[in-house]
């Protein structure tokens, strides 16, 4: 290796540990206290000193080579050189392949690199919001004497943070609370986030013979539920199959036919409340079936009729309606906040979507504060509603909740949408189809102006989401553009400060004298300024052939400047004299 | 022999400084009215030519000072080279300034005064877009000249959140929405979807610019050059320029002197924003007579200058930095 490029690497080594330094001692002292949990202190200090670093990487760069060919290089190091006597740009040949392979680092790390310190450093956000909010469920539930419900949340809670010796406190007191001759407690808990097998898909594993063999076999006994049941499995499989069409219409008739009085009173009572509960569910009254069979399963839990259409009515119910004890459960959740996009918009119609927050959780996407509203082409307000919850469950917009529990005599507690203006669908109800998929609603809700840690694959992306749903896509073009400048800069920047550093190199024979060497630190701060002025000038360049011309008009722009200075930084390097 | 050195250098510094001058003028001032275009972008309105003749005036007024003034910097790096006669080159260069601002922006002024082209900043709303403030949204679905029809609105405070408008007026001038049924303004310039967004750079850029834009304002928007308020301001800001010699000369290491001075160039700026802050007006207005606060800003400025030229002078002898550093 070459005295030079062994000085060059030197100023950069040290250049970019002194910033890295720098960084993270800046880090240590931004770190969000009140946002983001201790455990996360030294990830967060690490990805965001990252973040920085590769951010300031280009004026870092320059300083390194302007201190280096400026300071450390001198003209005994060029007449020592192999090739001596030959120009300037043969005697930093090395140092230029060299920056020509830390563009290529610099290319890596900007798309690669920074999305992933940037994401983490929201990870980390995101989930101590989250185990704060399990931390405050777990501890009203807790103080509210719902030892399992405590006992799940503080254990969601440990997952993230498992060092907390206050929660692992609350877990022992919790369990130590939960009878032990009662497992109910423990059972509802998981009942209720177990996903019954729902009528239509449960086949038990047998074949179509078996179901209709067995469906059959219940009729002859009079049992014309479970008789009902495997006919409508057989159905599902075959709907032309005609026995399974006799059985299933003839366990109907029988269900409706009954006469309870023969039955003991007791019998007759859950025998008449099965039946009415599945005459809702065949009616389409899926909410009303699943508040019959809700209220069986703890008068006869092992009842497997109340089981089956349980689990029947709570699929169909989920089809039209959620629970409101789930967003009570999410809804705390970080997530999207406050966005509005054009949900649909057609020749006759626009509609507009305004979601005062969506949480993507496991369990499903919520909504709160929705709002929508469509008007005419002509200029009338064709339907404006407003529901505090929604659940949008394969890209449908469901705005109805119910309880869980049939508090209420009549269907339970539900919440409608309020209708200020129109009428509802008659056919679907408060249920409108949401085109935009939740992936690209999270684009559409950062917006342009959050896009400039995003790769430039999720640039391109956000250009078609952004444009389909009311966003205007030129902020994103510039910001591809900017992406597209700056391994250009980082070349042409690099030469300039080569050439630069050498033509205004030290003539001390020595060290500086220590004046300047304390000023050091200002140089960095002055070569950043120059440099964030050289992409503000790009910015506007680009950002006005976008609007004028266009997307590719920029694209042109942007190559022949980039050529040119090429060209005036590599004229800069040949000039330069090694004596 | 001595007349003809005397002459060529009293001619080549001053024609550097106006080359200079030139190339910067019309480099910044190009990015200042592609800035402004595309802030204002409507591709409804003039067609481009036009466009940019309606606002070069501005570009120039806006930047032309600041141009000088680092004109007057980088010509004090051309008078490094000189092997006499420095000190007459630098008065020169302080006089050229001076003169060049001055005479600038009296040119500039009568040019604007001239041309009918001037108007005013127009802001765009794009049908079909949401423009976001804050928390609340705006829409519209299509425009008619100064007229947007079919208007939504979104307000976070209100229930419901949205307002459906048949037509709303927009203000080309202010880039305001007015909703006649509400009665509310939505200035579409500060929404953070609008083109104007696109070109707000980081905020170190924000904050050079916002205090670039006060020196700026100060030395641009004369209407009478030749008050002495004015040319008391002008002459003591060249002057703290031109004193940034012992700065260029200060090591021998060129590279760092050259930054350096860029860098103290960069805290004039942030000096005169601070001197015209509020606190610091409120300040001088409790502390110095009414008839004597205008002189207070070209004082700060010029009792600096004036400590720059004694640490100049107290510096060693400038023959021996230039036997040094040129190695003779």
């Amino acid at each position: 290796m070459s005295r030079i490029t062994s000085r060059l690497l030197t100023a950069l080594f040290f250049t970019f540990v002194a910033a890295l330094v720098y960084f993270l001692f800046l880090s240590l002292f931004q770190f969000p206290i009140r946002d983001v949990l201790p455990r996360y202190y030294w990830g967060w200090v690490v990805a965001n000193s990252a973040a920085l670093l590769i951010g300031a990487a280009i004026p870092l760069t320059c300083t390194a080579l302007l201190l280096g060919f400026s300071l450390l290089v001198h003209e005994i190091d060029l007449r020592t050189s192999p090739g001596r006597g030959t120009s300037f740009p043969a005697l930093v040949r090395t140092p230029i392949v060299l920056l020509l392979v830390m563009t290529l680092f610099y290319v890596v790390s900007q798309e690669w690199l920074l999305p992933t310190e940037v994401r983490n450093r929201q990870s980390y956000a995101f989930n101590s919001a989250l185990a704060q909010q399990l931390f405050d469920r777990a501890k009203k539930s807790y103080d509210a004497r719902d030892y399992s419900q405590a006992l799940t949340r503080v254990d969601q809670y440990l997952a993230i943070s498992p060092s907390d010796e206050t929660a692992q406190r609350l877990r022992s007191d919790a369990i130590s609370r939960i009878p032990t001759g009662n497992p109910a407690g423990i059972t509802v808990s998981v009942a209720a986030n177990a996903s019954f097998p729902a009528l239509p898909v449960s086949g038990d594993g047998l074949t179509v013979q078996q179901l209709l063999e067995r469906s059959a076999g219940y009729f002859k006994s009079e049992d014309y539920f479970s008789a009902y049941y495997y006919a409508t499995l057989v159905l599902r499989v075959d709907p032309t199959l005609s026995e399974a069409q006799r059985l299933q219409s003839r366990s109907l008739e029988q269900i409706k036919m009954v006469d309870v009085s023969k039955m003991a009173k007791a019998q007759a009572t859950v025998f008449d409340r099965k039946r009415q509960g599945f005459l809702d569910l065949e009616s389409g009254n899926s909410i009303g079936a699943y508040y019959v069979f809700n209220d069986l399963s703890r008068t006869v839990p092992n009842d497997p009729d109340v089981q089956r259409y349980l689990a029947a009515a709570k699929s169909a119910l989920e089809q039209i309606s959620f629970f409101a004890d789930e967003i009570t459960g999410v809804i705390a959740l970080p997530g999207i906040q406050r966005v509005m996009f054009v949900n649909n918009k057609t020749e006759s119609y626009v509609e507009l979507l305004y979601f005062g927050k969506l949480v993507n959780a496991p369990e499903g996407v919520y909504a709160l504060d929705v709002e929508l509203l469509r008007f005419s082409r002509n200029g009338a307000v064709q339907l404006q509603l407003r529901a505090p919850y929604g659940k949008i469950i394969s890209q449908q917009l469901i705005l109805r909740a119910i309880a869980r529990e049939n508090t209420k005599a009549a269907g339970g507690i539900r919440m409608e949408p309020k209708v200020y203006a129109g009428t509802l669908p008659k056919d679907t109800g408060p249920i409108f189809p949401v085109l935009i998929p939740v992936r690209d609603l999270e684009t559409v809700a950062e917006g342009p102006a959050q896009l400039t840690s995003a790769g430039l694959v999720s640039l391109w992306s956000a250009v078609k989401v952004l444009g389909t749903y009311g966003y205007a896509t030129q902020p994103v073009y510039l910001e591809i553009a900017m992406r597209l400048l700056l391994p250009f800069s980082f070349i042409i920047l690099s030469f300039f400060s080569l050439s630069l550093g050498w033509r205004l190199r030290s003539r001390y024979l020595t060290r500086p004298p220590i004046l300047a060497i304390l000023l050091l630190p200002i140089l960095p701060i002055v070569i950043n300024y120059l440099f964030r002025l050289y992409t503000a000038g790009f910015r506007s360049v680009l950002g006005f052939s976008i609007l004028y011309g266009g997307f590719s008009v920029a694209l042109a722009v942007l190559l022949v400047s980039q050529v040119i200075l090429l060209a005036v930084a590599l004229l800069s390097l040949a000039v330069q004299s090694t004596e | 022999m001595l007349r003809s050195f005397v002459v060529k250098n009293t001619i080549l510094v001053p024609v550097r400084f106006v080359l200079v001058c030139l190339i910067l003028t019309v480099v910044l001032a190009g990015v200042y009215v592609l800035t402004v275009l595309g802030e204002t972008y409507d591709p409804g309105h003039l067609p481009l030519p036009g466009l940019i003749s309606a606002r070069i005036m501005d570009g120039l007024r806006a930047v032309y000072p600041v141009s000088v003034l680092l004109s007057v910097l980088i010509t004090l790096f051309t008078v490094l080279r000189l092997k006499r006669f420095r000190a007459v080159a630098l008065i020169v260069v302080f006089v050229a300034g001076t003169a060049a601002i001055v005479g600038g922006i009296r040119g500039i002024e009568l040019l604007r005064r001239d041309s009918a082209a001037s108007a005013p900043a127009s802001v765009a709303v794009e049908p079909g877009f949401v423009y976001r403030f804050g928390n609340d949204f705006l829409y519209s679905d299509r425009r008619e000249g100064v007229s947007l029809k079919d208007v939504v609105v979104y307000r976070n405070d209100k229930e419901p959140g949205f307002v459906f408008s048949p037509e709303a007026l927009l203000d080309p001038g202010s880039g305001v929405v007015h909703l006649p049924e509400t009665d509310e303004d939505f200035p579409v310039a500060k929404s953070d979807s609008s083109f104007a967004h696109m070109f707000v750079g980081p905020r170190v850029v924000s904050n050079l610019f916002r205090d670039v834009g006060v020196l700026s304002r100060a030395l641009g928007r004369q209407k009478n050059p030749l008050a002495p308020s004015y040319l008391l301001l002008v002459s003591v800001t060249v002057l703290f320029v031109v004193s940034l010699w012992f700065l260029v000369r200060l090591t021998r290491w060129p590279l760092f002197n050259a930054l350096i001075a860029l860098g103290v160039f960069r805290l004039l700026f942030l000096l005169y924003g601070f001197l015209q802050s509020k606190v610091f007006q409120e300040f001088m207005s409790a502390v110095v007579q009414p008839a004597y606060q205008r002189f207070v800003s070209p004082g700060v400025i010029l009792f600096i200058s004036l400590v720059f030229v004694i640490v100049g002078l107290l510096l060693p002898p400038f023959d021996l930095w230039k036997r040094e550093v040129d190695r003779e």
